[in-house]
């Protein structure tokens, strides 16, 4: 009886074991632009004993007590007002949301984390460090609404590079040698309009689980000179020249063709005309109206063309693909300085905005010029920098009636940093890192506030403003040495003429007096000599 | 009583202080330090590109380059710490994203698909260079970022950038002396954090660098003697700008025509034949060479101690099998990875176990049964 149970048992754990799934997701968009976003989903149900799970990961996770972890490393702007809603919504830069297990030591175990992802995306991470007081960092907080076990920091001055992507293929159980990881090439990926990296991570009671995710908007569908839909091949989107073939490790790897975002009311490019694509014959689809999905089978290669059916141009001009509309900048004077938020709602409906946003220390806010105009505020919670520790944070929400707009406006001053707190390009500017917006269309009054780290959820979506460039007073970085060898000489020409002016004597010589002998000797001696 | 007792505690103290302050004899550390492990078994190599903006394009392509060599000659990105001060790569002015070249005939991108730099942008200062050349980091400092040699090491350093007599410029902001540089290399010398060092420097002036450097067992080599400038070697009309140096150029094509090229007599080139082959006519600079502090001569320094890994592979002797899940192995071959090496080689098969599920199974299966068995016998 009990080797029976114990069998079960076995059986239980063995069942438990690693996943690995593949997805790519294409959206040709309006502008003749090809978003795509490609999805590596890795399971761990064994926290112990990992197949094909990174365990460079599991292990800093595991370290750090982190229960969520949200990574994107971006460049490039997502245009919210041409393109849509974004497949997964992230600032220029990095960002990085985390959760912890508990409150207690996260400043350290921040630290830990921030410096060990650094080493293995090799990316500037580190400068989310709290305690080094960095200036680069734009500031980590912990969001005014949200739990104690949470942070978040943003780096919008990050560059993206090959670097980063070497690094992450390598955390794929693929190492993107087979299946959709093959399109993964640098080169392409680079040569957008936007690319992202994200990775996101969550341990549960059911395991680890692991999303890593690249979004590109490529810029291939149209001639230059032509704005016409042409055909293209998925291959030459991503300079991949064999056909794609199922990655053995892949439970599921499916390709998603979802050309929604082409049909649109008002413009209709493609009203009722279907976009075609070739694929080989042998492998299944299932189609919706806007969407085609395709499950790749072992040892069949993959290969798509798209093909449109008629010649369609590009529309020229169309309305807003988003709810909202965000703009944020800076008025500048070289020393003081205004931020205005303007959002605009596109729609002929109500919706509910929430605005987050974070002010470094060193752009001294002045709450008193806080206003708002235009909208209904629903609240606003704010809190204050203090100065080398933490940023100022702002976070309202605003019913906005149809076609509405509102302003939120204040004045900052520009903190005269220290001489070695400055970036070694200085002359460059700071980073003010993108502001948080999210929206709803769930108007009722006990809405109340969103955290930072709030799911995607689908009544709530999260947009992101530009990262803005803002010129602080920088010093002329020479002018300590200057400082110092004018004032040495300057303190050496006056300490050196009072000091001689006030240890020499201006006495009379006293001679002593001497005899009439002595002083025919000494007139003798001289002579002598 | 006590009072005597203390100062005669205080005065050995001071008698053994004094010995150990006076009585070091440099030479013998040395001989002792190498005497017993003459050879180094782990190469690194500790890449610096100090230079910050698009125009320094030249520098970040020198860097890659010599990146390339040692990486083309076997020494792991894990024991390579490279440092580039700015990405040009990604560079909104480069008309090549993704891509850098040091030759305007564009045969090869240096960023290819796999580089991994350890500390990029803001990072490179010289505060993060002395420490990770004396490993006095923060503890959360990943190991990427570490320079994790010991006595055993021989260690390539390389950098470049803009420099002046005894200074080598970092990001705009900084320098580092050769008073830095001398007292970093001592510092590791202290620590047993070397075997041997060969420090290649292409910047003006470079030559001045080493005029402090007083520890054993470090070559110098720089691209011009004090009072020179170092020069481009020719510039990419596409790209815009200079695409490399004039010593990292002649030194890659030493590599290239007599190591890389030339496979078989690889091992034989020695540190001399890479000297010997600079032109001063064709560096427009004279290169100066420190190498007094070394105790071997040249000709018996093969290249391969500094540019090149001494690795140990053990082979496992069945297939690494993978079967992800149970859908996938279903639907597919387990995917076997090809050896490298030579077959010879493998005379000897060690047995390894092959980290399978077959493997787990039984092994639980056999646990179980003893287990259950041990239950019964109660």
């Amino acid at each position: 009886m009990k080797v029976v149970i114990f069998a079960i048992l076995f059986l239980a754990v063995l069942s438990r074991c690693d996943r690995f799934d593949e997805n790519l997701i294409i959206q040709p968009l309006l502008d003749g632009k090809l978003a795509s976003e490609f999805r590596f989903i890795t399971t761990a149900q064994n926290k112990d004993h990992f197949v094909v799970f990174p365990r460079t990961l599991a292990h800093v996770m595991e370290k750090f007590n982190v229960r969520e972890m949200h990574l994107s490393l971006t460049q490039g702007r997502w245009r919210y007002d041409k393109w849509g809603e974004p497949l997964s919504p992230t600032p220029v830069g990095a960002e990085l949301i985390a959760l912890f297990h508990n409150s207690h030591n996260i400043t350290d175990q921040w630290k830990g984390l921030v410096h060990a992802l650094s080493g293995l995306l090799c990316a500037s991470l580190n400068f989310l460090d709290t305690t080094t007081q960095s200036t680069y960092a734009s500031g980590v907080v912990s969001g005014l609404s949200s739990d104690p076990n949470f942070r978040y920091g943003t780096l919008s001055h990050e560059t993206v590079c090959t670097e980063n992507l070497t690094p992450f293929k390598k955390l794929l159980p693929s190492r993107a040698k087979c299946g959709l990881g093959t399109l993964l090439s640098s080169i392409k990926m680079y040569d957008s309009q936007f690319h992202s990296i994200g990775v996101h991570f969550e341990s549960s009671e059911r395991g680890y689980e692991l999303m890593q995710t690249i979004t590109v908007v490529s810029d291939l569908l149209y001639g230059r000179t032509n704005r016409v839909f042409t055909d293209f091949e998925l291959s030459r989107v991503f300079d991949q020249h064999q056909p794609i073939l199922k990655c053995p490790f892949a439970v599921n790897t499916s390709v998603l063709i979802d050309t929604s975002r082409l049909e649109v009311e008002g413009v209709n490019p493609f009203a009722d005309k279907q976009i075609g694509f070739v694929k080989p014959n042998n492998i299944a689809e299932t189609s919706g109206r806007h969407e085609h999905l395709i499950n790749l089978v072992p040892g069949t290669p993959l290969s798509l063309k798209f093909q449109f059916n008629e010649k369609v141009n590009i529309p020229s001009e169309y309305p807003a693909q988003i709810p909202i509309i965000a703009t944020r900048h800076e008025s500048n004077t070289p020393i003081t300085a205004e931020l205005s938020l303007n959002v605009e709602n596109t729609l002929d409906t109500q919706i509910v905005v929430h605005y987050y946003d974070a002010i470094p220390w060193y752009f001294r806010m002045y709450w008193h010029t806080l206003t708002v105009v235009g909208g209904k505020v629903k609240y606003i919670n704010r809190r204050t920098a203090r100065e080398r520790q933490r940023p100022a944070e702002l976070e309202m929400a605003v019913l906005l009636g149809p076609r509405e707009n509102f302003t939120v406006s204040f004045n900052f001053d520009k903190v005269f940093l220290k001489y070695t707190e400055h970036s070694p390009d200085a002359n460059r500017g700071f980073d003010l890192s993108s502001s948080v917006l999210y929206y709803t269309f769930n108007t009722s009054d006990n809405a109340t506030t969103i955290p930072l780290h709030f799911p995607p959820h689908r009544d709530i979506n999260r947009i992101y403003t530009d990262s803005l460039l803002v010129s602080l007073p920088t010093p002329d970085f020479s002018m300590p040495y200057n400082v110092i060898t004018l004032s040495s000489t300057i303190l050496a020409l006056f300490f050196g003429s009072m000091f001689n002016a006030l240890v020499r004597r201006f006495n009379e010589e006293l001679l002593p007096k001497q005899g009439l002998l002595a002083r025919i000797f000494q007139k003798l001696k001289s002579k002598k000599s | 009583m006590k009072i005597l007792l203390f100062l005669l505690l205080v005065i050995t103290s001071l008698a053994i202080c004094e010995q150990y302050e006076f009585n070091i004899d440099k030479s013998r550390i040395a001989q002792e330090f190498l005497g017993k492990h003459s050879k180094h078994n782990n190469n690194w190599a500790v890449l610096v590109c100090t230079s910050r903006f698009w125009f320094n394009y030249r520098h970040i392509a020198n860097t890659l380059s010599f990146y390339h060599i040692v990486k083309k000659l076997g020494i792991p990105d894990s024991n390579i710490i490279l440092m580039l001060a700015d990405d040009v790569a990604c560079n909104a002015r480069n008309s090549y994203p993704a891509q850098i070249f040091n030759n305007q005939n564009k045969m090869t991108n240096l960023y290819g698909d796999n580089v991994e730099v350890d500390y990029r942008g803001y990072e490179v200062t010289v505060e993060n260079f002395m420490r990770m050349m004396t490993d006095r980091h923060e503890h959360e400092v990943p190991r990427n970022k570490r320079l994790m040699t010991d006595e055993h090491s021989n260690i390539m350093i390389y950098m470049t950038g803009h420099g002046g007599n005894e200074f080598l410029k970092f990001q705009d902001q900084e320098e580092i002396n050769s008073m830095d540089i001398a007292d970093l290399i001592e510092q590791m010398f202290e620590k047993r954090r070397y075997n041997e060092i060969l420090l290649m420097v292409d910047t003006c002036q470079a030559g001045s660098l080493f005029k402090q450097i007083y520890s054993p067992n470090v070559i110098a080599a720089g691209s011009s003697m004090i009072g020179e400038n170092s020069y481009s070697h020719h510039s990419d009309y596409d790209v815009g700008v200079a695409v490399i140096d004039r010593f990292t150029y002649f030194t890659l094509e030493f590599f290239e025509t007599y190591v890389v090229g030339d496979f078989k007599k690889a091992e034989q080139r020695t540190l001399s034949e890479l000297f010997n082959s600079y032109n001063p006519n064709t560096l427009h600079s004279t290169p100066f060479f420190k190498t007094e502090l070394s105790p071997k001569p040249l000709e018996s320094i093969p290249i391969s101690d500094f540019f090149g890994s001494d690795i140990k592979i053990n082979f496992l002797s069945g297939k690494y099998g993978i079967r992800g899940n149970a859908s996938a192995a279903v639907n597919s071959e387990p995917v076997s990875f090809k050896r490298v090496g030579k077959p010879h080689e493998r005379s000897k098969p060690e047995k390894t176990l092959e980290y399978t599920w077959d493997f787990y199974a039984t092994f639980s299966v056999l646990f179980i049964i003893v287990f259950a068995a041990s239950f019964a016998s109660k």
